[in-house]
């Protein structure tokens, strides 16, 4: 897929630009590249968020002599990924401009970067920590941080001190500001933050006036492991991050570094890899169905859906040996081959998991009280769903056909026949719709995948035996996992490890968006909007 | 002296039932819940699985009894005792059988909804004593809840005691020997059920400890024996509102061949598998929507009900 | 006129949902009673990481290569091994530590003898840490003792 850039001149008109080049997206994914300096930048965002791009990804790279910021654009309708880098000579805190006043979903990013990193964003509203304690005195995603130093105990005892202060200080100005108004922790140990995820409500009785999404109790850096481990050892890291879908995610890691060395997997293998995650992409939604049903108290469909879900695990397990954090996929094929009775089951399964839709409609979809509870709540509006970089269901329930299978399709996904299913709600009953829709086009998926496969070997020819060296260089991988865009940005070096490895997951541009869709409405719906964005905490927490 | 006598010993007996009916009843409620969600439900305790229920709450009793931190330790002692008594006392007037009645009341409806609606003070109680937001947002959610329903529930008995021209009970049940009320008045029956299980914080009306949302609600801070009194007493109001409801529109004891207590029960039973079969099928209203239905749609139809019953009544005297 | 019909809409929709749980209630269930009847594992079933008993010697296959223990991405293999008389390495320890082994099975499919396969067995629970470390030649020391003769 090549596109001509021809009217492109307009980034970059007026602008210092350092350095530009022209990618070849087939190669690495992006399309144009952009080196300009700090001035520039927010001129240069403004210019694409008047132009409908979105902020795809900010990585911060560590680079020995300077650092880099590294920004994504791309669009929804007509895929350009332009990357755009800064660069700060300054190794003890660089300072950039911030874009979180231009791109809400920036915000995130920018705390992620200060808190990895020690990069400062000036103007920034509440650079913060945001994945570790904020009592950590560590930035440890830089080459020069040697692994912990402090004891554990410790560092523990500091936080609770702090807290413990925090809290006092906080609640005495509450208190003195807020007379009527009182604020509500909800989590980490609550029955529908799906996880260990924290929000801050700001109540006033039981209307919310503003949300805090408190993150990173299970983050585990899995972007520094993988610096630490060569590129086979990395994967079964993937299993971990969304453990709901773990199947895209194995095919995004393996196909990013397939790209990167060029090297394509063997035909019967793409077909494998493709019902079978699929079938995985229809148990993470049934599990979402279930437990969104759960958080609006309806507890029978969750076991239904339960039902439907283990009939797939048990499939997948007949493939994989695994039922949660699959480790399947290999460079160039994938590990085993489909076993004798799959067919069968997949066939036996498919109309069944039809049937079961049809109930589900009328169990859910046209019960009363599932639609008062869910319809005009907690709605995204397009502009906003641009602004904070939302992907997948989410997005295509505000009515945007945005989906990597077809907008950039990798894989074997153009010669299968489905569709985008989006509906223009903006609420939550339209993302209902929309993951309800996807199962059905996903079955359909797995079923052509399945009927068409060819026999032939399930690894490729130049698969490597042991962990490959990726060429040194620039990759960007997206695939659409069952949360959205899951794409990661690969600087190699040309040695057995990664130079940099940054996962964009897609819960967590959707959960920064969280804020904005809830102020205005009860508690009850929290745990309804916070479960319709189907988040799963240890992929945000990474 | 003789009516003293009998009066503490049917109290007896009643505590005795409640308990029993109550563990009885969860074990229902599990295994409807486990079949409706194609589980087992419990299976190897008694026979099928039928001393559960007990083995638990000997488990319940063993716990160690807490008081949270800076709750108000008298309310918060008494509040689930006040939210069980009441609940004994309707069973003065529940007529089980022709004659098996505690006391056969003139105001006996009355009773019932007067004990009944006190026990939502003890679940306030709670909410307020446990010094944690989630149980104080169950406590209002349960008061607005309440008061917003009692009306619609009164309102729908008041066609049958219009009809059958007495607050007893008996003669309630009486009146209906040949045509039980629900097929003269289907409407009132189903807004009366709508509103019993809304007073008995039942799913879809379980707002007040909507555990999704509130966690526990009111009884997010109690524990062991004091979390079990709430329980039972919860089932118990549903056990009392089935029972209400089968002598109100049921035909209560009537029945051919069995005698009139066996058909009182199984008629109760009935309806107490209706209320878990809309528990499990249903999910929960938010708490505006709840109140919204209780006034816009519940009220003016039990009134519209209570018209048209007035007018047809008049209309056949003449 | 909407809110009547809404109102019966409504109604008719909780019906329509209650016959669903209705007719899912005469279902058979389909839960297991895990503990006294064991459902069979799938013949890829990913149990713990174990030495495959060689057919022939008896013995297991591994020659000491060390290839696992590099690949291992949770550093849960320790090797031991020693060179014997005739130049080839012999393997005097090789254990793994449960409590970090992640089941990725890397270190089987980089086996050149395939000596590793995963255990079908699931029920391996422990009390405390270094139970989960399990020494893999314990049962083929074992059985050389019971089938060496005891030396006089
Ligand atoms: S399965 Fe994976 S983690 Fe476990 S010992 Fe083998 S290589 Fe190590
Ligand atoms: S890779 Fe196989 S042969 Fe080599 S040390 Fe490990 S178990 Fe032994």
């Amino acid at each position: 897929m090549t596109q001509t850039q021809n009217d492109t001149h307009w980034i970059t008109e007026g602008l210092t630009v350092e350095s530009a080049l022209e990618h070849v997206y087939a190669k690495n994914g992006f399309h144009q590249e952009f080196v300009i300096s700090k001035d520039s930048l927010r001129e240069l965002a403004q210019r694409f968020r008047s132009r409908e791009y979105f902020l795809e990804c900010l990585s911060v790279v560590d680079y020995p002599d300077h650092f880099e910021c590294c920004y994504q654009f791309n669009r929804w309708d007509k895929i350009h990924r332009v990357l755009v880098k800064v660069r700060n000579p300054d190794k003890t805190h660089p300072h950039f401009p911030t874009l979180s006043d231009i791109y809400e979903g920036a915000n995130w990013y920018e705390r992620e970067g200060y808190d990895f990193f020690g990069v400062i964003f000036d103007n920034h509203p509440h650079l913060t920590r945001l994945l570790l304690p904020e009592t950590a005195k560590i930035h440890p995603m830089r080459k020069d941080f040697k692994g912990d130093s402090g004891t554990d105990v410790e560092d523990v005892l500091a936080l609770i001190e702090y807290e413990d202060h925090q809290y006092e200080k906080v609640s005495q100005e509450l208190k003195n500001k807020y007379q009527k108004d009182y604020f509500i922790n909800m989590g980490p140990q609550h029955p529908s933050t799906h996880g260990v995820l924290r929000l801050l409500l700001h109540l006033d009785g039981e209307r919310v006036l503003e949300t805090y999404p408190v993150i990173g109790y299970s983050h585990r850096d899995h972007e520094r492991m993988a610096e630490y481990k060569n590129y086979l050892q990395f994967t079964p890291n993937m299993g971990r991050m969304d453990y709901v879908g773990a199947m895209s995610f194995n095919f995004g890691y393996i196909g990013l570094i397939e790209k990167a060395l060029g090297m394509a997997p063997s035909p019967r293998a793409e077909y494998i890899r493709v019902f079978s995650t699929e079938l995985n992409r229809i148990a993470s939604h049934l599990l979402w169905l279930g437990t969104y049903l759960l958080d609006l108290g309806a507890m029978t469909p969750f076991f239904y859906c339960f039902d439907d879900r283990e009939n797939i695990l048990d499939m997948l397990e007949m493939l994989t040996g695994e039922r949660l954090t699959y480790n399947f996929f290999r460079f160039g094929g994938v590990a085993y081959d489909v076993p004798e009775g799959l067919g069968d089951q997949l066939k036996a399964f498919i109309p069944k998991m039809r049937g079961r839709l049809k109930d589900y409609k009328i169990l859910i979809e046209k019960n009363i009280i599932f639609m008062k509870r869910t319809k005009e709540i907690g709605v995204l509006t397009k502009d906003q769903a641009l602004s904070y970089g939302v992907t997948g269901p989410m997005l295509r329930a505000c009515g945007i056909a945005y989906d990597i299978r077809k907008a950039e399709p990798y894989s074997i996904y153009p010669e299968m026949n489905f569709e985008i299913p989006t509906f223009p709600g903006c609420d939550t009953f339209a993302r209902y719709q929309v993951r309800l829709a996807e199962i059905e086009q996903s079955l359909r998926i797995a079923e052509q995948a399945f009927a068409k496969m060819p026999e032939g070997p399930i690894k490729g020819e130049k698969a490597p035996k042991v962990s490959p060296k990726v060429p040194a260089g620039e990759f960007y991988f997206a695939v659409e996992s069952a949360r959205g865009h899951y794409g990661e940005y690969l600087v190699a070096n040309g040695s057995a490890n990664p130079y940099r490895l940054k996962q964009r997951t897609p819960s967590y541009a959707n959960l920064s968006s969280l804020s904005s869709m809830l102020s205005g409405h009860l508690v009850a719906d929290v745990v309804a909007v916070l479960g319709s964005t189907d988040v799963v905490m240890p992929e945000i927490d990474r | 002296m003789n009516e003293l006598f009998r009066i503490i010993l049917s109290l007896v007996i009643v505590i005795g039932f409640v308990l029993i009916n109550s563990l009885v009843l969860v074990w229902l409620e599990r295994k409807v819940s486990a079949r409706i969600q194609l589980r087992r439900g419990p299976l190897y305790v008694g026979w099928f699985g039928l001393l559960q229920t007990f083995a638990d709450a000997l488990k319940m009793l063993g716990k160690e009894l807490i008081f949270p931190k800076n709750c108000d330790k008298v309310l918060y002692f008494l509040a689930p005792i006040l939210s069980f008594a009441p609940v004994l006392g309707a069973f003065l007037v529940i007529p089980f059988g022709q004659h098996l009645v505690i006391q056969d009341l003139n105001i006996g409806l009355l009773l019932v909804f007067a004990f009944s609606g006190l026990s939502f003070i003890g679940i306030f109680m709670a909410g307020w004593a446990s010094n944690n937001k989630y149980s104080l947002l169950g406590g209002m959610r349960s008061v607005a809840q309440n008061i917003s329903y009692e009306i619609p529930l009164l309102l729908s008995s008041l066609n049958i005691v219009m009809m059958a021209k007495s607050f007893r009970l008996s003669d309630i049940v009486r009146a209906q020997a040949h045509v039980p009320f629900i097929l003269l008045q289907p409407l009132a029956f189903i807004i009366f059920i709508t509103s019993a299980l809304a007073e008995s914080n039942r799913t879809p009306f379980d707002i007040p400890e909507a555990e999704s949302e509130l966690v526990a609600g009111f009884h997010t801070e109690y524990s062991g024996l004091r979390f079990g009194i709430f329980f039972i007493s919860e089932y118990t109001y549903v056990f009392i509102s089935s029972c209400v409801a089968t002598a109100l529109f049921l035909g209560g004891s009537h029945g051919p061949f069995l005698s009139g207590w066996a058909w009182f029960l199984m008629k109760a039973y009935f309806v107490v598998f209706v209320v878990m079969w809309v528990r499990w099928t249903l999910p929960r209203l938010r708490s505006d929507q709840l109140i919204t239905f209780a006034w816009k749609v519940l009220i003016p139809l039990s009134l519209f009900n209570i018209i048209c019953t007035a007018l047809a009544l008049q209309l056949l005297k003449q | 006129m909407s809110y009547i019909t809404n109102i019966f809409t409504g109604f008719w929709s909780v019906l329509a949902g209650m016959v669903v749980t209705l007719k899912y209630m005469f279902r058979k269930p389909v839960t297991e009673v895990y503990p006294r009847v064991k459902k069979p594992m799938f013949p890829r079933f990913k149990g713990p990481t174990s030495f495959v008993v060689d057919e022939k010697t008896g013995d297991h296959r591994c020659i000491s290569c060390e290839l696992c223990v590099k690949i291992c991405p949770s550093l849960c293999i320790t090797l031991e091994k020693e060179r014997g008389e005739d130049k080839k390495f012999h393997l005097k320890e090789y254990k793994v530590d449960y409590t970090l082994c992640s089941l990725c099975s890397l270190c089987i499919e980089v086996c050149p003898t395939d000596a590793l396969t995963h255990a079908k067995d699931y029920e391996i629970p422990a009390l405390s840490q270094s139970e989960m470390i399990n020494d893999f030649l314990k049962p083929f020391r074992e059985k050389q003792k019971t089938s060496q003769p005891v030396a006089p």
